[in-house]
């Protein structure tokens, strides 16, 4: 498959801190690249590295095999949707989604069949003539897009863009966007601190920490195989045992007995927590001073004594050797 | 009752001494009835009146275009950039209204003398910059400040060049900030006499220059009409501003009706 964009060894320091350290990665036409991270970790520095608003320290990048490393922001292929849907105040939404095209060599008679368009695939014809500020969060999020996406970008980047969204519409528009960027074939970067999001968005999942990325792959290997302990720990459906090691949840059990066979951990009932419909215990390890959220179909009490259970064969190591893509 | 308190308000000290004001040019001195044109017949026979006029619209809109070239790009660099030295520039920028204007007039004065700038209209401009750009600087910052840079970005991403966003998203956001620069900057301008009258030595006459001699004079008629001539002209400078305003791209079709 062709390479949409390609990244090279960056980095980027603001003053003496380095934020990008030898940042690389590429992405494959039409696919979307969740890049997920703990926040603070140098992701919008990324994007917005790519999107020409900074300029890497060092390194290059290249979109369709053209190099972009020194090029402007507005005069890269590249569409930028941020957290907020900055929705240029003072102008109409069909103003809005047609600014970009004001640049663009087309006629207008083009041009207003694309807007017509665009105003549809995100449902919303009857608002061309209102302003930003009578519409809600969610549709001035998706004009946000259509102005992006209206372009025809050779790459679209999101910053969080349904961070700022209640959790159910969230869902949909997670959905929404997705199948949109793939009946227009488009190649996207998507940032997020949601891993959820990521794997639910992504084709392809790079987990971005401390400003590099500790491990790129599909989304699940990346939750199957996590190549290290943090990645393990980010995704929080994998027990850490240590640096070395750690257990699948799914592979995890709450008993009331010690069983010979089985390697156990002790630990007390801290209380149920309840996700998405299904009942968890919290238990709290004795020696390890860590919490513990596992599935329980059988009810336990508040501080009862329990062991953390599972067989000695489920126990994995953290391959470290970083893959590179 | 809010609304008859504010009615109540604004009868008391602004529509009365305005209407008093008008029906006073309009009447003949010491008559509150006598329909008279004699205050405005006085004022347009004065000497040099609409050549005076003429000058301080023409350095009164200089200072303005100024204010906002400087004020813009001061404001916008202590809002939205990181420099060194940048809380030094910023109380570097008020010193001129900490300083008694007197004391900077006499210094720049022999300044000005040695390199020609006494008695012309362009050293005037210059001095009207002392008590104006300050304020600008400020009002802009704040602009900037709550703008933020990130509607730039935005429409950077989306191939704007740094003049179309400057023309298209910058300068019609700033639209508040600008009406207050312009309006200020003119008032304060129209209204300077003693550094106009010591940097253009008699040679530049402005509006304040015919007017405040009159101030002298018993005749409040007289007095009336002037005081009306010399608060529309910000006013006209001001609507004349909001046509041009209006020239800008994406004006608000809808809505309520501005001026501006």
């Amino acid at each position: 498959m062709n390479k949409m964009i390609e990244v090279r060894d960056a980095t980027k320091h603001f003053g003496v801190g380095e934020v990008l350290k030898d940042v690389s990665f590429s992405v494959n036409e039409g696919e979307i690249f969740s890049v997920v991270g703990p926040s603070g970790g140098g992701k919008t520095t990324l994007l917005r590295c790519l999107a020409g608003l900074e300029t890497f320290s060092a390194g290059e990048m290249s979109i369709d095999g053209d190099d972009m490393t020194h090029k402007k922001a507005n005069e890269r292929p590249v569409s930028l949707v941020f957290q907020e849907p900055l929705l240029f105040p003072h102008m109409t939404i069909r103003e809005n989604v047609g600014y970009g095209l004001k640049f663009l060599d087309i006629s207008k008679k083009e041009k207003s069949k694309r807007i017509d368009d665009f105003l549809s695939i995100v449902g919303l014809p009857e608002y061309e003539n209102r302003y930003p500020r009578e519409l809600s969060g969610g549709q001035k999020q998706r004009v946000a897009l259509a102005r992006g996406l209206i372009l025809s970008p050779k790459l679209l980047l999101l910053d969080e863009p349904f961070s700022s969204l209640d959790r159910k519409l969230r869902e949909e528009m997670r959905r929404w966007v997705r199948r949109l960027l793939k009946e227009k074939n488009i190649t996207a970067v998507f940032v997020t601190h949601d891993q959820d999001e990521a794997m639910q968005v992504g084709d392809v999942i790079g987990v971005f920490r401390e400003g590099t990325f500790e491990q790129i792959g599909s989304p699940e290997k990346v939750y199957e195989n996590p190549q290290t302990s943090e990645v393990a720990r980010f995704f929080g459906d994998a027990w850490v045992i240590d640096e070395m090691r750690f257990i699948p949840k799914r592979n995890l059990s709450i008993e009331r007995i010690e069983i010979e066979e089985k390697v156990q951990w002790r630990g007390v009932i801290e209380g149920a927590r309840f996700v998405k419909g299904y009942r968890f215990m919290e238990v709290l390890l004795d020696d390890e001073e860590e919490h513990i959220m596992l599935p329980a179909p059988e009810d336990f009490h508040t501080g009862e004594n329990v062991y953390v259970s599972t067989d000695a064969s489920n126990i994995r190591t953290f391959q470290q050797n970083r893959e590179k893509r | 009752m809010k609304k008859i308190l504010f009615w109540v308000i604004a009868m008391l000290f602004i529509i009365s001494p305005v209407g008093i004001l008008v029906l006073q040019s309009f009447t003949s001195p010491g008559s509150w009835t006598e329909f008279s044109l004699y205050g405005w017949r006085g004022l347009f026979e004065t000497t040099r009146l609409l050549e005076a006029t003429g000058t301080s619209l023409t350095i009164g809109f200089f200072v303005t275009v100024i204010n906002i070239a400087v004020g813009m790009s001061a404001g916008k660099a202590l809002a939205l950039y990181t420099f060194h030295g940048k809380t030094a520039v910023d109380t570097l920028f008020v010193m001129p209204l900490l300083v008694p204007i007197l004391a900077i007039t006499f210094g720049v004065h022999i300044a000005m003398i040695r390199i020609g700038l006494a008695d012309t209209g362009l050293g005037v401009i210059l001095i009207h910059l002392v008590p104006t750009v300050p304020y600008s600087i400020r009002i802009f910052r704040n602009g900037y400040v709550s703008l933020g840079r990130r509607m730039q970005e935005q429409a950077e991403t989306l191939g704007a060049s740094a003049g179309r966003t400057f023309f298209d998203i910058e300068l019609p956001l700033l639209k508040p900030s600008v009406q207050s620069v312009i309006f200020l900057t003119f008032v304060i301008s129209l209204s300077q006499y003693v550094i106009t009258s010591i940097i253009g030595g008699g040679t530049v006459v402005t509006l304040a220059m015919v007017y405040f001699p009159f101030l002298d004079s018993a005749d409040t008629t007289l007095i009336a009409a002037f005081s009306i001539w010399f608060a529309v002209l910000p006013l006209l400078f001001y609507i004349t501003a909001g046509a041009v305003f209006r020239l800008l791209p994406y004006r608000r079709k809808s809505g309520r009706r501005e001026l501006f």
